[in-house]
């Protein structure tokens, strides 16, 4: 049974990365105007323009476009991108490592920190914490990402300038592992800073809400009346039962990892992944654009299933469920 | 309103241009100081870090934190207000090529009409748009071709703003007015509500409030004008397909007035054509035509002034403003050069520029976005063309002070028409400067020169196409000199041929794949590694996103003037 149960997710995921792959193709293709109509250059003739759409392929009929496509999707060679003429592949890793560490270390911080005041919040209702958990996650959840980055940006990197405003690197570059490491994660830091601001808000107010209602059920007066210590009740058994959402946010996040902040990246001028979508996506840059999806869409299905799998990992019921079914 | 009320406004909308103008053009080092390019030496600094900074308001923090020394083309009044007040900065403002135009569709109802076309013009208050909008930081124009170009006519920017001549001329066309304010044609059809296309205003915030203000003044004359903000790329499609009525666009014009050809032949009103307004006129089509084909300086300069009088009359489409360049420098360099043509942001600065303090170190300039690629062949950016400009030189260079050609490679050219197979031809002559040498230090011959026009038309690179696809035959006379014949005549050949960027013939012979060939990978497959090139520097180290470092050109030909200057 749980054989069935996992195949007929799996088939389902492929149905969706298909789905995905289709209209990937087709979005892009009606989007009005091509890589190359946009160019506005009296020293760019029509029949010059012709030459380039040539070299883009984009002369061919849409069928033979469609089968170049599918193909470069399933072997992972995605060709070379319209505005670089780099191979699409190399484009995206060479972002990668950046916005990686920028988004899980951001997640993570604003996860941790959010988990951790939701759940003090919920032990102290009614009091000054709660209040000011509540209303720190609504306001820091509430700003605009851009405007939060440009006040630190003004505050941390000009005013007071701790911080570099820009890149991830100094120029010129510091010499030697342990300085080339420290370099980095200092110029890192605002971003984090500011991504981690954002984000723990929302984390707080969610855990604060389930574990509110958690702590009014039977099983934790059951705990508290077995003697067990605060922090085991708290941890060992209220904390474990709110898990499962959790953990399912957390994975339905991971494409965000890869996605990455444009607006971050963007204010803070930083190579990643983010900008690139942007930039593929407004420049009509297919290769990228649908590679970029298509690998969003691949991660998204992928985390899907782990989530499901990782569920019932944490929650027995869900397993014992399965098993029932 | 009176004519002195009138005037009262002009004033008003012109002092803050001058004074714009006087403010910040006294400000830098050596700002237009008259040199002779000839006897210039340098790169005076040894390396040129082109710094990657984005987000606008970043670069602005940057330059008043004095981690840039050179910030280019900035177009935002409240950013150049700031910078401006910056005492650690000089700044400086030239006209540009940038022209912004309404466009109208001269196929369709009303604006088939030149009367009509001309009383639109009338209507719209530039002077009004160019204060509120763009706080002075460009100038009204009444011109096909920016006024910094050569051959712009001296009436450019006359100020045609006449709401009462536009209702005369619509008078006298037979038009009336409703009841409402809304114009009837003289057939009594009322007439539609027209929509003007225009950019989203997140995308181009300050197009779309213009077009609002056009759409403003159209409207206050009877025209029942609307505007429809739309994606970028969809606009351009409708344009393109001429299913509009009214668009408003920006374009950047070379300083030479045969792209008047493409933006207003009949023959370039066809898909993918620059003839958006579909003006069809056969004496602008002949004069386009001369203009486009002349065979000499002469005929180029007649052709081109008939051209703009007979544009002036038919009015296709509306000129509106002309954008001012602004760059910043740090006041820590001296030797800064900039004048009412170029801003400090230009190749002489590079050249010249010296630290106040004497002690040497990099040149941090903003680069606003990524190159991205730094192939010659197939970089399409101007960002990469930024760095690839300062690597690569062409046998014709600019003149800082008149814009006018000038001895770059070639310390001479010829150009004239000669007759083979009963059929005439332009041929060019180039002479090389003595003793040129690439940044690797070997010889720079003709026949280099010669292999970089070969590999460029056998390719039929695209950036390349349209200056290469009329050569006919490259021959190599001597060491230091090359005759280049053209098929047909034009005067135009000689700046498209002499601006091409000059490659070693050993790199190119090199280069298998011109279009995957990446000259920054060690490794690749496709090509030589590295750029070798004759201009003032030489690629030491990319980092995407971060930085691009450029190095001085030892070999350099403006280099090895620094000893004779010594002597």
């Amino acid at each position: 049974m749980k054989n069935r149960w996992f195949w007929s997710r799996l088939f389902s995921s492929i149905g969706v990365l298909a789905a995905v792959l289709v209209l990937n193709f087709i979005l892009f293709r009606i989007m009005p105007g091509d890589a190359v109509s946009t160019i506005i250059d009296p020293n760019f003739s029509p029949e010059a323009k012709d030459r380039l759409r040539e070299l883009y392929g984009l002369d061919k009929p849409l069928l033979e476009q469609f089968f170049i496509y599918i193909k470069q999707m399933l072997t992972f060679s995605f060709g070379l991108s319209f505005l670089s003429r780099k191979p699409v592949w190399d484009e995206i890793l060479s972002r990668l490592p950046g916005t990686l560490f920028l988004m899980a270390t951001s997640m993570f911080l604003s996860s941790a920190l959010g988990i951790w005041l939701g759940i003090k919040a919920a032990l102290n209702r009614g009091k000054l914490a709660e209040r000011i958990v509540l209303r720190a996650g609504a306001v820091t959840a509430s700003f605009p990402g851009f405007f939060v980055q440009l006040v630190l940006i003004m505050l941390l990197a000009r005013t007071f300038p701790i911080f570099p405003l820009r890149g991830s690197v100094s120029i010129p570059q510091p010499t030697g592992a342990l300085s080339v490491t420290l370099d980095y994660l200092w110029h890192m830091a605002l971003p984090i800073l500011s991504l981690t601001l954002m984000g723990f808000g929302g984390w707080a107010l969610y855990v604060r809400n389930l574990m509110v209602k958690v702590l009014g059920e039977d099983f934790v007066l059951m705990a508290r009346a077995r003697g067990l210590s605060e922090n085991r009740v708290v941890y060992g058994h209220a904390f474990r039962t709110i898990l499962p959402p959790i953990l399912t946010i957390l994975l339905m996040s991971v494409p965000g990892l890869v996605s990455g902040a444009v607006i971050t990246e963007s204010v803070f001028s930083l190579h990643g992944v983010g900008t690139f979508l942007l930039e593929a996506v407004s420049g009509h840059d297919y290769p990228s654009a649908g590679a970029a999806f298509y690998m969003l869409a691949l991660i998204t299905v992928i985390s899907n299933l782990l989530a499901d799998v990782v569920y019932g990992l944490v929650d027995p019921r869900v397993r014992v469920g399965g098993r029932d079914q | 309103m009176s004519q002195m009320q009138k005037n009262f406004i002009r004033l008003f909308c012109i002092l803050p241009c001058f004074f714009l103008s006087t403010v910040l053009h006294s400000t830098p080092a050596s700002a237009g100081e008259k040199f002779d390019p000839e006897k210039v030496y340098g790169p005076r600094i040894e390396k040129l870090c082109m710094v990657i900074i984005t987000n606008a308001d970043s670069q602005v923090l940057a330059a008043e934190k004095g981690e840039l020394d050179i910030v280019s083309d900035i177009t935002r009044p409240s950013d150049i207000d700031r910078l401006s007040r910056d005492p650690g900065l000089s700044m400086s403002l030239a006209r540009g090529f940038h022209a912004f135009f309404l466009l109208l569709n001269n196929k369709s109802r009303p604006w088939d009409d030149p009367e009509v076309r001309h009383a639109a013009a009338e209507a719209i208050d530039r002077n009004n748009m160019v204060r509120t909008i763009y706080s002075g930081y460009c100038e009204p124009i009444n011109s096909w071709l920016p006024p910094v170009s050569p051959w712009s006519l001296p009436e450019s920017t006359k100020n045609i703003h006449d709401k009462g001549s536009a209702r005369k001329r619509l008078s006298a066309k037979g038009y009336k007015w409703s009841i409402t304010g809304g114009l009837i044609y003289p057939d009594g059809t009322p007439m539609d509500k027209m929509k003007l296309l225009t950019p989203l205003a997140r995308v181009a915030p300050t197009t779309a409030e213009l077009a609002e203000q056009i759409a403003d003044s159209l409207r206050s004359v009877g025209f029942p004008v609307d505007v429809e903000p739309m994606d970028f790329s969809a606009m351009i499609g409708k344009l393109d397909r001429k299913e509009y009525s009214l668009g408003v666009i920006a374009w950047s014009m070379g300083k030479n007035p045969d792209s008047l050809y493409s933006f207003y032949h009949s023959s370039m009103d066809m898909p993918g054509g620059y003839n958006m307004t579909s003006i069809h006129d056969p004496d602008l089509d002949d004069a386009l035509l001369r203009l486009r084909y002349a065979k000499n300086r002469a005929d180029a300069e007649t052709a081109s002034k008939r051209s703009q009088l007979l544009l002036a009359q038919l009015m296709p489409s509306i000129p509106v403003y002309s954008r001012f360049s602004v760059s910043a420098v740090s006041k820590k360099w001296k030797n800064v050069f900039s004048n009412e043509k170029m801003t400090a942001d230009n190749m002489w600065t590079l050249i010249m520029a010296e630290p106040v303090d004497g002690k040497e170190r990099p040149l941090n300039m903003l680069l606003a976005e990524e190159p991205r690629n730094l192939n010659p062949f197939v970089a399409s950016s101007a960002y990469s063309w930024q760095i690839l400009g300062l690597i690569y030189e062409s046998l014709i260079g600019t003149d800082p002070f008149t814009l006018e050609d000038m001895p770059s490679l070639a310390e001479s050219w010829s150009v004239e028409s000669v007759t083979n197979d009963g059929k005439e031809h332009t041929r060019l002559t180039f002479r090389l400067r003595k003793g040129l040498k690439w940044s690797d230090g070997s010889p720079l011959t003709a026949s280099d020169v010669k292999a970089t026009f070969d590999f460029l038309k056998k390719n039929s690179i695209p950036r390349f196409f349209d200056s290469v696809k009329n050569i006919r035959s490259v021959r190599v006379t001597n060491s230091t000199q090359l005759t280049v014949d053209m098929e047909g005549t034009s005067y135009w050949y000689l700046d498209n041929i002499g601006g091409l960027p000059c490659m070693p013939a050993k790199v190119l012979q090199k280069v298998k794949d011109w279009q995957n060939w990446n000259p920054i990978d060690p490794n690749g497959k496709f090509g030589p590694y590295g750029l070798v090139g004759a201009g003032p520097f030489m690629l030491d180290e990319y980092r995407p996103g971060e930085f691009v470092m450029m190095k001085r050109n030892e070999h350099y030909r403006m280099l090895e003037k620094k000893n004779v200057r010594t002597e």
